[in-house]
């Protein structure tokens, strides 16, 4: 079983019409991690996660997901 | 420019010194172990040998603590590249251990050599991990 987490981080961004760089900036991390974890390529901790959703305004559960092929 | 945009081009900057850094440690061993022994070449591998190994560490953090930039340049993306990295230097050194193992038992090796190898294989590998994450990261 290989489970992976998908997130639409980058969806809920644009909406705010906001770039990587003003959301790093909001949640106090480079963009390079934003874009990492907008990338999937980086799994966020829970306090980054918390972050996100605040800044968002999205509940956490609506970022992010875990998707299993299997 | 702001702090995100220096933090940015400060990160890119750093992860190109990784692998000018890392090139010209392997380069001290190569020279070194093959063409030229001396005490130079041999001081110059150990001082490339402790800078290199300071750059895994989150140095930024332990000198200036408070600062915004720090912070930024060690934040958790970062941490995870270095561990990454660390990683994948713990690995390359205990090849170049094995490899050299029997290189030593049967007197190739002195024992200062194989030293020599396996850190600059852990260091090496540890700093283009990083350097690479670091820059595909920032893409």
């Amino acid at each position: 079983m290989s489970e992976t987490l998908l997130n639409t981080l980058k969806d809920e961004r644009e909406r705010l019409g906001l770039t990587q760089a003003a959301l790093a900036e909001r949640v106090g991390v480079s963009r390079k991690t934003i874009n990492t974890v907008e990338n999937g390529v980086f799994i966020p901790s829970t306090i980054l996660a918390l972050k996100l959703a605040a800044v968002l305004e999205r509940p956490v559960e609506a970022l992010f997901r875990i998707s299993d092929p299997t | 420019m702001n702090t995100i945009e220096l933090a940015e081009q400060k990160s890119r900057a750093w992860a190109i010194m990784l692998y000018v850094l890392a090139v010209l440690l392997l380069a001290a061993e190569l020279i070194g172990m093959t063409m030229m022994r001396s005490d130079f070449v041999d001081g110059f591998w150990l001082g490339m040998a402790m800078v290199c190994a300071l750059t895994l560490t989150p140095w930024r953090r332990w000198f200036r603590p408070r600062s915004t930039l720090s912070r930024l340049l060690d934040d958790e993306g970062v941490r995870e590249h270095r561990r990454i990295s660390c990683d994948a230097g713990f690995w390359a050194g205990l090849a170049a251990a094995l490899l050299t193992a029997p290189l030593a038992h049967d007197a190739v090796l002195g024992g200062y050599d194989v030293a020599r190898v396996v850190a600059t294989a852990s260091l090496f590998a540890a700093m283009i991990s990083f350097a690479t994450l670091e820059l595909r990261a920032s893409r």
